[in-house]
Formats: structure tokens, C-alpha cells, sequence
């Protein structure tokens, strides 16, 4: 056989093992729905016998506090803290450290929470840069705003730690709301259960339900769905194996003490809560103590959705390489043998799942038709390759909007999900395979990744 | 091949037709969304319910509280259909922790009467826990004490489960049965998988007399646990004459009840213990230190001034924190700063002023 026979032969089985992967794929994704869909019937059966709301007005509660590091060119702080002021919660203190500009804090911010410089001693637990000064604020005595011109988002959450009060600390983005019980759920996971050192949970996007077929919000119920699908078909499975998700996407709350034993966030590209807590499970495990995390199903945490498709490849790449890096720091885990230590099935399957799907994914969409272009297969071949990546996408997404209806149904918007049926097929004609090809390689410009994207 | 391309193609016909199902659904929903036909509407009500467990609880809930609201005589439980099920128990436990006064009143006779009694006497006798969970958990939140000694026995039946030690125990706690509950807090298996912030919300429950409940589980419950939920509600609730209850428990071989004990005894103002309690002030664990600041605090920081500077030039950053705020209450703020500039001590000194301001902020007063 000459060579171009060879190359003729060689696509006709990659072409095959590209089918066979992507219907492997698929049906693992359904696979993992089905955990997910077990795991959350009972979840929402645990929740019928415990008012974890008893717990609202009650002394005997774990009072919180909640970080959150703003970059100093952010315009949404002032928002963010109107929404956490009003919270429902008993007791809970507000933290933000305004890092990365000489400027200042802007007037408005000043003025809005009547903010006055406070000589604050704090007890320097973790090494952090000098603070320039420390705000507290006359109108809402649970706020302290802390400046600090120099050092990244790790350095501020870690000055925000420093002067945290309390025995849960919870960090946020700017960007991210909090639903008004929000704080109660998260902290009822560490009320029940002493051994928690961590809660975390996935961020929905924000999406209002279009008014007519004229509106179109495609950008915004994409990034919706791919969120909600991400989180059944992939977060939910890997909680069971003690790896919580990448974190960039989600709230976490961790016990203090355990942050504290773990030396507090360390500096990287985005996803320093997943990186801690890496640490932490790695420090817990070492030193043989029982720990537990949670992963929260509950959509208590909304995000706004990105405007442009530049920035949602932006933010997934610079996602993909705090993954990465945080599997590459912990990366002995998953292939350390006896794999004793929880979470060593997560890290695989995230290795799999997050590094080398997308790169097969993307690979086949270009070797298929290369190869019927070369005659190694016919355009039937091609046409049922794409048909089905295009439906087993789709049913994916809207097995997984239905799932979230089923549990937590939107009382508020009843036709959401018809807009999100429809506009799952839509997700899978460009906009997820743009997203998969995003991952593949590293931010080229790591200071422009660390940027926040701008949001709507 | 060939086998891979037929799997691919009977696959992709098996998603097509569930798009096409669920496009159907959905579509349905959404256009007789807007419909006013009481048919048309009770059928998607019928389907919404088919797809969603949640939207045939909301409904239930929404019939219950029209129920509820109704004029007096008028409406009754057995009008709500399927109250009578596992998901109507639910709705029912959960509708009594959100109504109070009359409505509530009126949910428990209702619950409590000979139709719904004799329903939920069934349900614990089910197999399934869950049931049973839900059984306890209505008879706790409507006060149906009939169902007392069945909840005991269900707490014994399933003494290896957290949700029914948390659940029976409650359920206990809101029935007021305190000689139930003391008997069951002696067998060291019950309320063992209880954190002890639990503990405590279960506790503050209690409807019959806490001062009563308080004596007898501290010298008798098995669990440690228990014994200082007690403690610290004899502290908050300010239960004085139980003191002497709580002054054994400063010799206990472990830490934290001693620390509850400290505590305690400040908080109640047990003179009788002062004694005992000075000497923690120099406790190595920084935990019992700051503990015995707050309670000197409270027993009057211009007499315990001395021992309280020296907890204020501590070493950790959370005795100094505590010490300043029982400083506080000294009344002549500008001796006390002399003083406290006498130590010498920056941090002291630092502590002491940030805790001035805190509290001028605090009461709206600020100043730079």
C-alpha cells in the first residue's frame, strides 16, 4: 500500500474513533445526569425534614463573614455590598479589600456607605503586603473596607481573612449576588456537620425570560444552560469523589481555622478557592484528620452574563488554566497509587474530562471531514458525526434544564425553559464548541487573563 | 464498522425523538400558560405536577393556606386534596413553622382531629423512615401530643440516624415532653450524632419549663454534649439559681466545658465561683483566657481592673480583644486610659482605643 493509501486508511479510523468518542462521551454525560439526578432527589429529600430556616433568627447559628476582593477599576462594588447589606442573616460582617490601584476609593463608595478611616488592630495570621488604611462604615456598622494599593486577588482575600471576625469565611465576586437566604444554607452545612472545613456551589447566569421572539438574549440563555449543564453533568458526580469543582464558577465557604492551617490563597491566573481548597484536602489527608466538603445544589448564587463571545473565551481560558495549574500542583493525587486519598477520582476525571475532551473534541471536528474530503469516509458519515454531536449536546442541556426544574422549579419565570430548549440546540451550533476550543493551550497574556471580563 | 455507524444512527434517533417529546412538553406549558379556561388550566396544572414534585407541593400549599384563611367553620384539611400523602405531610409541617396565631390554631385542630390522627398513626407504623421523619415532624410542629410516646419509640427504633435524633428530639422539645426527653438523654446512643449547635437550637425549642428541663439533664444526661447545652442556656437565659449546678463543671477534664463553665458563671454573676475562675486568667490555653476576661467583665471590670490590664497586654490578639471590651464597662474611660497607657504596652493601648472607637461607631457617634 503507498502512503496516500496509509494516510486514506489512518483518518478512516481516527474518523471512527472520533464517533466512538463522542457517543462515549455522550453517554457518560447521561450517565453522570443520572448520579446527579439520584444524588439530588435525595438532597431535596434531606431538605424536607430539616428546617434548615429554624436556624434564621437563632443565637445558636455560626455568624459568617464574607470576603470579597475588588479590583480597584471595578465599578461593581457599590451594587454587590447594597445586596449583601441586605441580607438574611443575623449576624454576618462584610469585607472587601479594594487592591491593585493608587487611586483610591472611589467618592461615590465613600460617600454611599459613609465610610471613615478606622485605626483597626488585626491579628496578622497570614502574611499579607502593608494595608494603606481601613474604612468603616457609619451607616452599616457590619461593613469594613480595607485599601490596599499593591498585591493581587490572593493577597487581598488573604488581608480580608486577617481581619475576619468569624469562624466561616465566605468569598465572593463582585459580579456574583447572593439570593437573601443564601447564607443560611451555606452555614447549615457546617451546623450539621462539625467536620465540614468547606461549601461550595455553582453560580447560575442571571437570564430574564424574553418577553417575545423579537427579544433575543441568545449570549445570556447559552451561558445559562452551558452553567446548568456543567454542573449536573459534571460537578455534581465529582463531589461524590471528594474533588470539588475548578471553583472559578462557584461561591465557596470555608471553616477559618482550616484556611488558616492551609497558609491562606495562594497566587494564580483565576480560582484562588480552588487552589486553597486543594490545600486544605491536601493538608487534611496528610495529616490523617477526618474532613468533609458539601457541594450546595441550591441556585443561590447568580452571576451576570458576559456580552461578548471574546470575553466567554477570555474567561474559559484563563478558567482552564487555573485548572491546570491547580492539577498540576496536586496532579500526584490522581495518578498516585495506593490511591488512598479521596478526591484522587476526581482529579482524573477532571484531567480526562477538562484537558483532553475538549482537545479530542475540537480534533475531530476538523479530522472528519478531512477525512471524507481524502475518501476515507462517505458524507453520510460526516452528516450522522455531526448530527449526533449536535443532539447528544442538546439533549445533555435540556435533560439538565428539566433536571433543575424538576428540583428547584422557577416560579418566577415559567417560560424560561422553553427559551432555554431552545436555545440549547442553538448552544451546540458554534457557541459550545467555541468554548471547548478555548481550553486548549494556555493564556497567552496571563496579566490580561487575570482581567475580569466585562459584564452586562 | 458498521455496528459503530448503526449504534450512532439508532442513538441519534433516540435523542431526536426525546428533543421532539420535550419540545412538545414544553411547548404546551408555554402556550396555556395565559389561558383562562379552568379545563385547559387545571390540565397543565395536572401536568406540572407530573413533571415537578415541588410544583404539586406548591400547589397543595397554596389550597392549605386558602384553607387556612378562609372564614372560621368554613374549609377543612380533608378539602386539600392529597394532604393526606408524603408530600402533603411535608407541606403540612412545613406551612406550620410559617403560620402563627389563629391560622396556626386552626392548622392544629384541624390536624389534630380523628381524620388526619388516624392517618398519621398509620404512617408510623410505615416502613419507610422518610414517612416516619415527616410524621414526626407534623406531630412536633402541630403540638399533637397524642403522638408522644410513638415519636419516642421511633427515636429508639432508629437511634443509628442524625435527621430522626434531630427531627424526634425537636418534635420532643415543641410537645414539651421533658420527662421523655431526660429519659431518652440518658442512654448515651440519643442525640449522639448531634453537633452541639444543634443541640442547643433543639433545646431553645422547648415549651414546657426550661429552668426544670435544665436542672435535671445537667446532672443526668449521658453526653457530654448535653450537659453544655445546658450550661450555656443557664448563662443566656440568666437561670442564677442553677449556678451551683454549673461550678463542678470548672474541674472538668475537658476544655470546653470548662470554658461553657466560665462563661456561664460570668454571664449569671456565680460570686460564690469568682474564686475559682481568677486563676484560668493565666490558663495556657488563649481561648480560656479570653473567656475569663468577658465573664470579669461581667462580674465589674472597675474591681477585677488589675487582672484585666494584665489580660490586655496578652500575648493574643483575641485575649487583648475580649479584655478591652470588658474595659468597656469601666466607668471613667479617661483614668482607664491612663492606666492602660501605663502598661507601656502598644498593642494594649492600640486594642483598648480601637474598641473606643468600635464602640462610638457602634452607637452612631463616630469619630476619625
Amino acid at each position: 500500500m503507498n502512503l496516500s493509501g496509509q494516510v486514506v486508511r489512518v483518518f478512516g479510523w481516527l474518523s471512527q474513533f472520533f464517533l466512538a468518542f463522542l457517543m462515549a462521551g455522550g453517554l457518560t454525560g447521561f450517565f453522570e445526569l443520572a448520579v446527579s439526578y439520584y444524588r439530588m432527589r435525595g438532597y431535596a429529600k434531606s431538605l424536607r425534614f430539616i428546617d434548615h430556616r429554624r436556624f434564621l433568627d437563632s443565637e445558636h447559628i455560626v455568624p459568617v463573614s464574607i470576603l470579597m476582593a475588588v479590583p480597584a477599576d471595578s465599578q461593581d462594588a457599590q451594587d454587590a455590598l447594597e445586596s449583601l447589606l441586605a441580607l438574611d442573616f443575623s449576624e454576618y460582617e462584610i469585607i472587601v479589600a479594594i487592591y491593585g490601584g493608587l487611586a483610591g476609593l472611589s467618592k461615590p463608595l465613600l460617600d454611599s456607605f459613609q465610610l471613615l478611616p478606622f485605626q483597626q488592630p488585626y491579628k496578622r495570621s497570614l502574611p499579607t503586603g502593608e494595608l494603606q488604611r481601613i474604612y468603616r462604615s457609619a451607616r452599616d456598622f457590619r461593613l469594613t473596607v480595607l485599601e490596599k494599593p499593591d498585591g493581587d486577588r490572593a493577597d487581598a482575600l488573604n488581608a480580608c481573612v486577617n481581619l475576619s471576625s468569624y469562624p466561616v469565611v465566605v468569598t465572593l465576586d463582585p459580579d456574583a449576588a447572593l439570593e437573601r437566604d443564601a447564607l443560611i444554607r451555606i452555614v447549615y452545612a457546617f451546623v450539621s456537620d462539625p467536620q465540614c472545613v468547606a461549601v461550595c456551589g455553582a453560580a447560575r447566569v442571571a437570564c430574564e425570560e424574553p418577553q417575545n421572539w423579537l427579544e433575543r438574549r441568545p449570549l445570556e440563555c447559552m451561558q445559562r444552560t452551558e452553567r446548568v449543564r456543567a454542573l449536573y453533568t459534571s460537578r455534581i458526580g465529582t463531589e461524590r469523589t471528594g474533588f470539588l469543582a475548578s471553583i472559578c464558577d462557584s461561591f465557596v465557604a470555608f471553616k477559618k481555622s482550616a484556611v488558616l492551617e492551609a497558609g491562606g490563597f495562594h497566587t494564580q491566573t483565576a480560582g484562588e478557592e480552588g487552589g486553597l481548597l486543594l490545600d486544605i484536602q491536601a493538608r487534611m489527608r496528610r495529616n490523617g484528620r477526618r474532613y468533609a466538603t458539601v457541594f450546595l445544589p441550591d441556585p443561590i448564587c447568580t452571576v451576570c452574563p458576559l456580552v461578548s463571545i471574546r470575553e466567554v473565551c477570555l474567561q474559559r481560558r484563563c478558567w482552564h488554566a487555573a485548572l491546570k495549574a491547580a492539577l498540576s500542583r496536586h496532579g500526584r493525587a490522581a495518578f498516585g497509587w495506593p490511591a488512598k486519598q479521596t478526591g484522587a477520582g476526581g482529579l482524573l476525571f477532571f484531567w480526562l474530562s477538562d484537558i483532553a475532551a475538549p482537545v479530542l473534541e475540537t480534533l475531530g471536528l476538523f479530522v472528519v471531514p478531512a477525512a471524507w474530503l481524502l475518501g476515507s469516509v462517505d458524507g453520510w458519515f460526516v452528516l450522522l458525526y455531526f448530527s449526533l454531536s449536535v443532539l447528544l449536546g442538546t439533549a445533555l442541556s435540556v435533560s439538565s434544564v428539566l433536571l433543575e426544574e424538576n428540583i428547584f422549579p422557577n416560579t418566577q419565570q415559567t417560560g424560561l425553559p422553553l427559551w432555554l430548549f431552545v436555545y440549547s440546540f442553538a448552544e451546540n451550533l458554534g457557541y459550545r464548541q467555541i468554548a471547548r476550543a478555548c481550553r486548549i493551550g494556555w493564556p497567552r497574556d496571563r496579566t490580561k487573563a487575570k482581567g475580569k471580563p466585562e459584564k452586562r | 464498522m458498521i455496528w459503530l455507524r448503526t449504534a450512532a444512527m439508532d442513538l441519534a434517533l433516540l435523542l431526536a425523538g426525546f428533543l421532539l417529546l420535550c419540545g412538545i412538553l414544553l411547548s404546551l406549558l408555554h402556550i396555556t400558560r395565559k389561558v383562562s379556561n379552568i379545563r385547559i388550566r387545571n390540565m397543565r396544572e395536572r401536568l406540572l405536577c407530573l413533571l415537578s414534585g415541588e410544583a404539586d407541593a406548591s400547589r397543595m400549599k397554596t389550597k392549605l393556606y386558602e384553607m387556612l384563611h378562609s372564614g372560621s367553620g368554613t374549609g377543612k384539611l380533608s378539602d386539600v386534596r392529597g394532604i393526606r400523602s408524603k408530600r402533603g405531610l411535608r407541606v403540612a409541617a412545613e406551612t406550620a413553622g410559617e403560620v402563627s396565631g389563629e391560622v396556626w390554631q386552626k392548622l392544629a385542630a384541624e390536624a389534630g382531629s380523628e381524620w388526619y390522627c388516624a392517618y398519621l398513626q398509620k404512617k408510623f407504623g410505615s416502613s419507610d423512615p422518610e414517612t416516619i421523619l415527616l410524621a414526626v415532624r407534623v406531630a412536633g410542629a402541630l403540638h399533637i401530643t397524642r403522638f408522644t410516646q410513638n415519636i419516642v419509640t421511633q427515636i429508639y427504633c432508629f437511634r443509628t440516624n442524625a435527621a430522626m435524633q434531630h427531627i424526634g428530639m425537636l418534635s420532643l422539645c415543641m410537645l414539651g415532653a421533658g420527662r421523655e426527653i431526660v429519659a431518652l438523654c440518658r442512654d448515651e446512643s440519643i442525640a449522639s450524632l448531634l453537633s452541639f449547635r444543634t443541640l442547643g437550637e433543639i433545646f431553645s425549642t422547648y415549651t414546657g419549663d426550661c429552668r426544670a428541663l435544665c436542672r435535671k439533664l445537667i446532672t443526668t444526661a449521658s453526653d457530654l454534649y448535653i450537659r453544655r447545652t445546658c450550661i450555656k442556656m443557664i448563662g443566656e437565659s440568666g437561670y442564677s439559681e442553677l449556678g451551683v449546678l454549673v461550678v463542678p463543671f470548672l474541674k472538668s477534664s475537658q476544655l470546653n466545658a470548662r470554658i461553657d463553665a466560665v462563661r456561664t458563671i460570668g454571664q449569671i454573676q456565680e460570686r460564690d465561683a469568682l474564686e475559682q475562675v481568677l486563676p484560668f486568667s493565666k490558663d495556657l490555653r488563649w481561648e480560656m483566657r479570653a473567656v475569663v476576661a468577658t465573664a470579669l467583665g461581667a462580674f465589674g471590670a472597675a474591681e477585677h481592673l488589675e487582672t484585666l490590664l494584665g489580660l490586655l497586654c496578652d500575648r493574643e490578639w483575641w485575649v487583648r480583644y475580649r479584655a478591652a471590651q470588658a474595659l468597656l464597662r469601666y466607668p471613667n474611660r479617661a483614668a482607664l486610659m491612663t492606666r492602660v497607657e501605663e502598661t507601656n504596652d502598644r498593642f494594649a493601648l492600640e486594642m483598648m482605643r480601637f474598641s473606643l472607637d468600635q464602640e462610638a461607631l457602634g452607637k452612631g457617634g463616630a469619630n476619625e
